[in-house]
């Protein structure tokens, strides 16, 4: 092997400049927000769904095909 | 009930190794196009050369037989078969549908088997169209665009354009078959018009599209990108982010389009990632990594995709005559992509965004002789995208600011 495909991270100390901070979307509670007037996200809310309960099952993570 | 923002340990299992659930299997090991920016076959890694061009019955059978056992041993729910290349049509669609019905027989109920086409649609036909639905095949298209001048770099081995070819084919998909029809993964070129590139995809009615940054790193970067000088580091407010840009630009007219024009899989994960919930995609998100690649001499390897980073990069060094898939959960680079948090690096795992992004795809993340540890050199459009998306978001919800701070001195996102 050529490389050294997976060092450990390296142990430099995080750029003092943290990203900016997210809006806090973790707690919204995804029924409620499918009484929103937004047909592109209660669409999308419909297929995520079921997420919570059995998360993996069917979610495929394999970027170069549908 | 809130969800967790570090989706890193999956239901049904303690911790990592992870099953793997995705099999990519390369059927036929070349392409009839040679477009100019392949990293698999104009790229780094010529491994390609030494394998068979096409996988034997042999190796099917044995694929078959190793996912079936691989299944069963982990009792999965589901597995996802890809059929993929080079070019899988040049294998034939008999073929195709004969090793996806043996893959259904062989792997044990209750687990059920989604099988999945990657193709380049030039090689598509309405009796090819017809076997591939019958076979309950769905097919994913790559193009770069819906039109003739977004597809240039799409050529033959002689330098002909391969446009017309896909056009028809993505067209007999659309019109004669659309059951079979699973969408097109497109790569971004900042250099094209965003609105242009969405609006000529739609009117191939795909049902989902995929946007894929294209593949480079710290040492050899993608197109238009130009890192700073030194070691890898989280992107600074204000960096140019001319994919996270193009990628914005996109987002709103799907966002504001009134209703779901087609599904967008970076942009829905991008919403569930940002909701703290499990992704499925490689580009975002702290989810293990659970997919694999078998070769047409039955080798077992990583995704092609890291074959950009330097050659070799993708091997394991095992083979399915010797190994089952289990052997390959062990294997470091594998390891290392269902580790979560843990595998990335100080930048990332102190950014606000760790739970989204999760590091970017992991080929970005290389340095040549220093690995992958280290922040996408995508950050910049990791960032510029993410806050994007939350601040749609946040306006759509009413949550807090609606404001991309990545977006200097605008009071909103548009
Ligand atoms: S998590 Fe993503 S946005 Fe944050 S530093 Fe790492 S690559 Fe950049």
């Amino acid at each position: 092997m050529s490389d050294s495909v997976h060092q450990a991270p390296p142990a430099r100390p995080p750029a003092p400049e943290a990203a900016a901070v997210l809006p806090d979307l973790l707690d919204l509670d995804l029924e409620s927000l499918r009484t929103l007037d937004h047909p592109v996200l209660t669409a999308l809310l419909d297929d995520l769904r079921g997420r919570g309960s059995a998360p993996r099952e069917m979610l495929w993570n394999f970027n170069s095909s549908f | 009930m809130p969800r967790s923002a570090c989706p890193s340990s999956p239901p049904t299992d303690a911790g990592p190794p992870y099953p793997f659930r995705q099999f990519i299997v390369k059927v036929h090991g070349r392409c009839n196009l040679a477009c100019r920016y392949c990293y698999l076959y104009e790229g780094p890694d010529t491994g390609w050369r030494d394998r068979p061009a096409a996988a034997s019955d042999a190796v099917l059978a044995l694929t078959a037989d190793r996912i079936a056992e691989h299944a069963a041993a982990h009792r999965l729910p589901a597995v996802s078969l890809v059929l993929h290349g080079g070019e899988p049509l040049l294998a034939g669609t008999d073929r195709l549908a004969a090793f996806a019905a043996l893959v259904r027989r062989r792997v044990p109920a209750p687990t059920r088997v989604r099988v999945t086409l990657q193709t380049n649609a030039t090689l598509l036909t309405a009796a090819r169209v017809r076997d591939l639905a019958r076979a309950r095949i769905a097919v994913g298209v790559s193009l770069d665009g819906g039109r003739a001048r977004h597809n240039t770099a799409r050529v033959d081995h002689a330098g002909r354009p391969s446009w017309p070819a896909a056009l028809r084919g993505t067209r007999l998909l659309a019109e004669h078959a659309p059951e079979a029809y699973a969408g097109i993964l497109l790569v971004v070129d900042p250099e094209q018009d965003p609105a242009e590139v969405y609006t000529s995809l739609l009117r191939l009615r795909p049902p989902a599209v995929d946007l894929l940054l294209p593949h480079g790193n710290w040492s050899a970067p993608p197109p238009g990108l130009r890192p700073p000088p030194g070691p890898p580091a989280r992107a600074r407010a204000g960096a140019p982010a001319p994919y996270g840009d193009w990628l914005a630009a996109v987002f709103d007219l799907w966002w504001e389009a009134g209703r779901r024009q087609t599904r967008v899989r970076l942009f829905e994960e991008a919403v569930a990632a940002l909701l703290g919930l499990p992704t499925g995609t490689e580009s975002l998100g702290l989810d293990p990594f659970t997919a694999v690649v078998v070769e047409t001499d039955g080798s077992l390897e990583q995704v092609d995709s890291l074959k950009s980073a330097y050659p070799g990069a993708a091997a394991t060094g095992l083979t399915l005559a010797e190994h089952p898939f289990d052997d390959a959960l062990t294997h470091p680079g594998i390891a290392a992509r269902q580790s979560g948090p843990a595998a990335l690096a100080a930048d990332c795992r102190a950014c606000p965004l760790l739970h989204a992004c999760g590091g970017g795809h992991y080929a970005h993340r290389h340095r040549a002789g220093a690995g992958f540890g280290h922040p996408s050199v995508y950050c910049a459009d990791q960032q510029r995208f993410l806050h994007h998306v939350a601040a749609a978001l946040a306006r759509a919800t009413g949550t807090g600011p609606a404001r991309d701070p990545t977006t200097a001195g605008e009071g909103g996102t548009r």
